[in-house]
C-alpha cells in the first residue's frame, strides 16, 4: 500500500512555500531552478491527484504534511 | 570553560535560525534562543530587559532551553550574575530531532498492545478478552464483545458516524499515513467536523520526523484536537465513550477488530485514553483563534476543493469572479497567509475541506471536473 511520504527535497520545498516563499525565492534557497520547483510540485500534485496549488495545499494540510504560519509570524518579504 | 557545541561568536546578523517551536519548544524559548544566538551570551536580566519579557517568562524560557540542552549557563550561585550561552543551532536541532523521533517497530507495538489486554484480563473486567489468538469466527465473543472483520469494523464505524454521535476519540500508534486509510477517514473527518463532533486524536510523532507536521495552532481550539505523545499504548477508537474498537491482532490489522461495549472494559479503556491524553502536550500551546466560515465561504471552498476554477465557482454561486477573489483575499487575511497554497494548507489542516482524491468515497469513480 502506498504511503504518502515526502522526499527530503519535497519537504524542503513545501516548507519554504508554506512560509510564504514564491517559486523563485524558494528555488534560490534550494539552489535549483524555478523550473525544477514547478516539476517537483507537478509530481506532488500528480501523486496526490490534484490540479492546482490550492488543492495541493488542502491535501498537504489534510495529511498534516506542512505547518501553516500563523498571523504571529513576521513576514520578511 | 569550554562546552562542546557552544558558540561564542555570534551568528551573522540576519542569518536564518531554525525555529525551535517546530520541535515542540515554546515560542518564548525560541525567542530567547534566537536572541542568545544572534547577540551572544548575556544574563537573564539583560535578556528580560532587552526583550521586554517578564522575569517569570524569561526564567521559564531559559529553564526550558537548559532542559533541552539548547543553552547553558555559568554556575554562579546567584542567578542574576549567571551568563547564558546558546549552543550551535544545528547541534540543537539534531538533539531535538533525536529526542522527538523514535521509531516504533511492530514488535514494540504488539508488546504494548498485549500489555493492555493482559491488564484488562487479569483485572477481571475483561477476563474473556482473547489475548494471542484471534477468535475463530466473526461475531459475538461474549457479552458486550464482538469480533469484526477489518471491513466490518470500517462499515460499523461509518454507520456510527452517520448517527448522532458527540465524541470520537482515536489513539493511533501509526507513524506513517496509509493512503487508503486516509481516503476512508477524510470524508468522515469532514462530516464530523461540520457537525461539531468533538474529535480527539492522540498520535505518535511521524516516522519521517517531519518537522513541518501539524498545524496544531490552527486545529487545537476547535472541536478537532490533536496531541502528540512519545508512546501510545495501542490503536484504539472510542465512540461516545460507549463503544471501543481495537485490533484483534496488533501485528496484522487485516485480521479485524474487537468491538467492546462491556462497561468494565470500556471504563478501563477510557481511563487509559484520558491518562495518555492529559499527559500529551498539544503541539502548540499558543493557539490562534480558529476560523468560522460563513455559508458562502464554505460553499466556495468546497467548490474550489473539488477542482473548480474561480470562474466556474463564480458561475455556480451566481457571483462575479471578482467577488470570488475578494472572498479568498478576506479568508487569507483572516488566517494571516499570503497565497492560496498557504490558505489550502490551513483549511486542510482545519478539516474544512479536502481535495476529491482524498474526500472521494471508496468505490466511487473519480469524477474530475472538466
Amino acid at each position: 500500500m502506498p504511503k504518502i511520504t515526502l522526499s527530503d527535497r519535497e519537504r524542503e520545498l513545501v516548507s519554504l512555500l508554506a512560509q510564504g516563499h514564491t517559486d523563485v525565492s524558494a528555488a534560490e534557497q534550494l539552489g535549483i531552478s524555478a523550473r525544477s520547483v514547478s516539476n517537483i510540485l507537478r509530481g506532488l500534485m500528480d501523486r496526490l491527484g490534484v490540479d492546482n496549488r490550492f488543492q495541493l495545499g488542502l491535501a498537504l494540510g489534510f495529511l498534516r504534511k506542512a505547518n501553516v504560519p500563523g498571523p504571529s509570524v513576521g513576514s520578511d518579504g | 570553560m569550554t562546552i562542546d557545541g557552544v558558540t561564542s561568536t555570534p551568528i551573522p546578523f540576519g542569518a536564518a535560525i531554525p525555529s525551535l517551536v517546530r520541535w515542540g519548544m515554546s515560542s518564548d524559548a525560541d525567542f530567547v534562543f534566537r536572541t542568545l544566538v544572534t547577540f551572544g551570551p548575556r544574563t537573564e536580566r539583560t535578556i528580560a530587559t532587552e526583550l521586554g519579557l517578564s522575569g517569570r517568562r524569561t526564567a521559564e524560557a531559559l529553564a526550558e532551553l537548559r532542559e533541552a540542552g539548547a543553552a547553558v549557563s555559568t554556575d554562579d550561585s546567584r542567578t542574576t550574575t549567571r551568563i547564558w550561552t546558546a549552543r550551535r543551532p544545528a547541534a540543537v536541532v539534531s538533539m531535538l530531532r533525536s529526542r522527538r523521533m523514535r521509531l516504533v517497530d511492530g514488535h514494540t507495538k504488539a508488546q504494548s498492545h498485549h500489555q493492555v489486554v493482559r491488564a484488562l484480563r487479569s483485572s477481571g473486567v475483561g477476563a474473556a478478552l482473547p489475548l494471542d489468538a484471534v477468535p475463530g469466527l466473526r461475531g459475538s465473543v461474549t457479552d458486550g464483545m464482538r469480533y469484526l472483520s477489518r471491513q466490518g469494523a470500517r462499515d460499523r464505524i461509518a454507520e456510527l458516524i452517520a448517527t448522532d454521535i458527540r465524541d470520537f476519540w482515536t489513539m493511533s500508534n501509526d507513524q506513517a499515513i496509509d493512503a487508503e486509510a486516509a481516503r476512508v477517514a477524510a470524508p468522515q473527518d469532514i462530516a464530523m467536523y461540520e457537525r461539531g463532533v468533538r474529535m480527539r486524536l492522540l498520535a505518535l510523532p511521524p516516522a519521517d520526523g517531519d518537522p513541518l507536521d501539524v498545524s496544531g495552532h490552527l486545529i487545537n481550539g476547535t472541536t478537532y484536537q490533536r496531541r502528540e505523545a512519545p508512546t501510545v499504548p495501542l490503536r484504539l477508537m472510542l465512540v461516545d465513550r460507549r463503544l471501543a474498537y481495537f485490533p484483534a491482532d496488533p501485528r496484522d490489522l487485516d485480521r479485524g477488530y474487537l468491538e467492546v461495549e462491556r462497561p468494565g472494559v470500556l471504563r478501563a479503556l477510557i481511563r487509559l485514553f484520558e491518562r495518555h491524553w492529559d499527559a500529551a502536550v498539544p503541539p502548540d500551546k499558543n493557539s490562534v483563534a480558529p476560523i468560522v466560515l460563513s455559508h458562502r465561504e464554505r460553499t466556495l471552498i468546497t467548490l474550489l476543493a473539488a477542482g473548480h476554477t474561480d470562474q466556474s465557482s463564480a458561475e455556480r454561486l451566481r457571483i462575479s469572479a471578482r467577488s470570488v477573489t475578494g472572498i479568498m483575499r478576506t479568508l487569507m487575511d483572516r488566517l494571516g497567509v499570503d497565497n492560496r497554497f498557504q490558505l489550502g494548507l490551513a483549511l486542510g489542516a482545519l478539516r474544512v475541506a479536502a481535495p476529491p482524491s482524498l474526500a472521494g468515497t471508496p468505490g466511487e469513480s473519480s469524477n474530475q471536473p472538466d
